[in-house]
């Protein structure tokens, strides 16, 4: 008893022209452009031959922010699961505490994780992240300079320089040594009573890890440290939490999304508990029903746009929260022991890939004191544009050039590339890379 | 039988004891400079079986478009077909680095390029962005455009943006983010633009009126040709809040209405999954004056090759790290083609049938302040009934349906958004209209109980902002 007629019957109607009269026809006209309708059958055929279009059989030595992982494949099957994949925001918290708990469970993992208080149920991805914590560390002290690495990556200062216009928030460079790491007498130099923020990577943006880091804390004066961090390399290396920074902000891809092109991702962030009330996102938080039993909600919102409105301390609505849950299974999955092996893992074979490219004439890798965790940046004497086409005709994608990847002095990037490996850097693939690179 | 959602006294992954079962090769720990080594790092220590068991137990505590009915007003709660899930997880597309060269990537871009051109198609805009990651970032971005293209004519002084109080919170947040004064103006009763209002807010310092239409109370605002002439004729921009295109698509446009700018919900208008809050996607449509105002790179298209154009000199930058949300704009396009044409129209009518005839069901139990046709939605308010929009919600999920959106939009007292969708059976919307009926009969200290067939009885959200246990 449900066709369009008897519906149209119902509402004393003549047809489907009758809902639409209150448009004015000068501004109605029919859509075109999209085409006939397919079948199931026909879309999908024709996405698997635009599939094909796409040479997703490269072996990958490229990371910068976007890396290929082993996922297990319990992180497929739970975010598939269509009571989590085509819920939406927990608005009733009642019908939605299964969300809600993962969602809590996920903010408190990254908090272990991070060695951070709190941890918000999401942002987009790192990069819009690192661009709210500079918004929310002006709205902690209202001082106007950010210092930034003069390495820094060239999209995440692109985002930050989007998302500080009209504020009066000011960039500054703070330079970095040869291996990318803090120039830390230079930085000190450049530390007053105007910096809002330091922004550090660790690892660097070059890749070595940055012994620099941690003692961001005793020449930050009354600036906020905000610390960009590898979410994998925690299991080894020393947490944002641990040297006490005020905001620790990452992608989240590396746990458990796939490289997507690019997307979905997760903004990974985390702040000291003194500044809830400053931070953007929604916040979820574990209370009690009126039986007294544990529960889950949706809390702080008067800091949220549907409250507060044009005084809201960020507009985020829809956030990632499906990512937040592959992330939180990824991490659960492997825990602490495979968390462990996949960083050693990726050290170890960095190093390996270290000494491959180091074998090829022509290419360098730059030395260092420190380890590099994941990307390697490699100085080269042919033309970086060519190295990273020629390897991708040639089924590798990496050496991608290092001007395109970082801001900063050519003196530093001009002719350099950058590598990277992970768990999933088999032996074989180095080989194949070291007998692509010696004929080039 | 009354509606049960599986309830389990579910621990947190913290609580559960099983050990970790992940197996893997020895690797050597790495050496590490003392300085830069990690003391302890705690993650949670369960078995492989027990991880899939609790997410399994929390899914089962969790309701969605797949479990049921779910008219949340706002949010486009359609059906989200299967096939596109196959698609989405096709390693053809998700094993591409964001970084690989357009000439290795031609299939990513193509789909970029055939959305970018299907989405032009359907609002009536000239240029399209497909970076934004959510419609907020899409609104943010649009904001962002008219600051530059104000600067570009040289009328930065225009630092207001005009907001009519029934809208979503997003636009007055993403307003100010952009470092604009947002200018609130008063609704009618039945939702509509005051024009008067709108006539005296407008100056030599407006930059942009932001609106949807149909509004929030989801009628048709008719007097979309007089806004539009006041808002262009005091020098200012018009800008679509998309959320609500599910009302018009392939009716009108707001090319056609005479928008200079739109953002798209893909996970609203196009069938992505929500995810349970995220990812979406939120592309930004504009007229050709300012289309050198996006976000860069755009997919570009020569002959038979597609490549990455960075080339607007005016472009606001980039919103995101890479190029968007990837994966919800190849859902999306393959939702597109998959109903082509015709099948988006007849979402719309659909979606809007299904909107009226709630609004003729609901006749006598609930008010409903805006009269006269319907778009995607009802707005009803419970006010006179005596029974708080809360009690009735809490009243529906009891009964194992999706309740509205509630509160929302600000200016109706006691307010149910609700938006059945194209995906919606005369049953389910005889459900939602039994269930309402029943809740607004319903004793007031019996409602107050519920709900009571749940995981857990109501939750104490004063409790939460008061004691702040946001971990574990
Ligand atoms: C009317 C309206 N505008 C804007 C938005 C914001 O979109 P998003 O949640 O994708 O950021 C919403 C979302 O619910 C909405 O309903």
């Amino acid at each position: 008893m449900s066709s369009p007629e008897e519906l149209f019957k119902i509402l004393n109607i003549k047809g489907y022209d009758d809902l639409f009269s209150d448009i004015p026809d000068s501004v109605k006209k029919p859509l075109k452009g999209i085409g006939k309708g397919k079948s199931e059958m026909e879309i999908t055929l024709e996405s698997e031959s635009v599939g094909n279009l796409n040479r997703s059989d490269l072996r990958i030595f490229l990371g910068l922010g976007a890396y290929e992982r082993y996922i297990p494949a319990a992180v497929g099957n739970i975010i598939m699961r269509n009571e989590f994949i085509t819920a939406y925001t927990p608005y009733q918290a009642e019908i939605s505490q299964g969300m809600l708990q993962a969602l809590f469970e996920y903010q408190s993992i990254i908090c272990d994780l991070t060695g951070m208080e709190v941890t918000n149920s999401s942002m987009y991805d790192g990069a819009s992240g690192l661009a709210e914590a500079v918004r929310m560390a002006y709205r902690i002290n209202g001082k106007s300079e950010v210092l930034v690495p003069e390495n820094i990556y060239k999209n995440h200062l692109d985002v930050i320089r989007t998302y500080a216009t009209g504020m009066p928030i000011e960039i500054k460079f703070y330079d970095v040594n040869h291996d990318g790491t803090i120039d830390l007498e230079n930085l000190k130099e450049r530390v007053n009573s105007n910096t809002c923020a330091i922004i550090t990577y660790n690892p660097s943006t070059y890749g070595t890890l940055d012994p620099a880091v941690p003692s961001i804390g005793e020449i930050k004066g009354d600036a906020l440290h905000i610390a960009y961090y590898d979410p994998i390399s925690l299991a080894l290396i020393i947490a944002p939490g641990e040297y006490d920074a005020d905001i620790a902000v990452s992608e989240g891809q590396q746990l458990g999304i796939p490289l997507n092109f690019g997307g979905p991702y997760l903004g990974l962030f985390s702040f000291k508990e003194k500044y809830v009330r400053k931070s953007p996102g929604r916040l979820i938080g574990e209370t009690l029903d009126h039986n007294g039993k544990r529960a889950y909600v949706m809390t702080l919102q008067t800091r949220e746009q549907h409250i507060r409105r044009d005084k809201a301390m960020s507009n985020i609505c829809t956030n990632q929260a499906l990512m937040a849950l592959a992330s939180s299974v990824y991490l659960s999955v492997l825990g602490k022991k495979g968390l462990e092996y996949v960083a050693s893992k990726t050290m170890e074979n960095s190093r390996k890939l270290t000494s491959t490219i180091d074998s090829v004439h022509g290419y360098r890798t730059r030395k260092s004191k420190n380890p590099y965790f994941s990307d390697i940046i490699v100085d080269v004497d042919s033309t970086p544009d060519l190295i990273f086409s020629y390897l991708q005709k040639n089924g590798i994608l990496g050496g991608y050039p290092a001007n395109m990847a970082v801001n900063g002095p050519s003196a530093k990037n001009g002719r350099s590339v950058f590598f990277a490996a992970t768990e999933m850097t088999g032996e074989e693939d180095m080989e194949k890379l070291k007998k692509v690179l010696e004929v080039f | 039988m009354p509606y049960h959602q599986a309830t389990y006294d579910e621990k947190t992954l913290k609580e559960i004891g099983s050990s970790n079962t992940f197996a893997v090769e020895k690797v050597n720990k790495p050496e590490i400079p003392e300085k830069l080594r990690r003391k302890n790092v705690e993650l949670p220590d369960v078995a492989e079986y027990d991880v899939i068991r609790h997410y399994v137990h929390l899914s089962q505590m969790n309701y969605a478009v797949d479990t049921g009915f779910y008219p949340l007003g706002s949010c486009t709660m359609k059906y989200n077909p299967k096939f596109a899930d196959r698609i989405a997880n096709d390693q053809r597309f998700t094993r591409m680095h964001p970084l690989t060269s357009p000439e290795y990537s031609q299939g990513e871009l193509h789909v970029m390029y055939e959305l970018q051109e299907f989405l032009k198609a359907s609002s009536g805009m000239d240029a399209v962005s497909l970076q934004p990651l959510a419609g907020a970032q899409g609104e943010y971005t649009a904001m962002l455009i008219v600051r530059k293209y104000m600067e570009s004519i040289g009328q930065s002084n225009r630092n207001e943006i005009i907001i009519p109080d029934s809208a979503h919170g997003t636009n007055p947040a993403s307003a100010a983010m952009a470092g604009f004064q947002t200018v609130e103006i008063p609704s009618k009763q039945d939702g509509k633009v005051d024009l008067e209002a709108l006539r005296d807010a407008v100056s030599e310092n407006t930059a942009a009126f932001m609106i949807t239409n149909p509004s929030t109370l989801g009628v048709f605002e008719s007097n979309i040709l007089e806004i539009e002439k006041i808002v262009h004729g005091a020098g200012a921009l018009l800008y679509y809040d998309g959320a609500n295109f599910n009302a018009i698509l392939g009716i009108t446009s707001p090319g056609l209405m005479g928008f200079d700018m739109v953002h798209f919900n893909l996970h609203k208008t196009f069938a992505t999954p929500h995810g349970g809050g995220g990812p979406g996607a939120g592309p930004v449509a504009v007229k050709e004056k300012l289309r050198e105002f996006l976000p860069v790179p755009v997919v570009v298209k020569d002959g038979k090759k597609y490549s990455l154009y960075y080339g607007y000199k005016n472009s606001i930058g980039r919103v995101a790290g890479f190029n968007g949300s990837f994966i919800n704009l190849l859902r999306a396009w393959s939702y597109m083609k998959y109903k082509g044409d015709d099948g988006l129209t007849e979402n719309t009518r659909k979606a809007v049938l299904n909107a009226n005839y709630m609004a003729k069901r609901l006749e006598g139990i609930l008010d409903i302040p805006a009269k006269g046709i319907k778009k995607h939605e009802v707005v009803a308010s419970s006010k006179k009934t005596g029974k708080r929009a809360l009690d009735i919600a809490k009243y529906i999920i009891n009964n194992g349906v999706h309740a509205p959106t509630i509160y929302f939009p600000l200016i109706v007292p006691e307010a149910l958004m609700i938006e059945p969708t194209e995906d919606a059976s005369v049953e389910d919307m005889e459900l939602l209209i039994k269930l309402i009926r029943e809740a607004v009969e319903m004793p007031q200290e019996e409602i107050e109980k519920l709900p009571v067939n749940l995981s857990i009885g109501r939750a104490d959200e004063v409790r939460a902002a008061r004691i702040m246990k946001l971990h574990w």
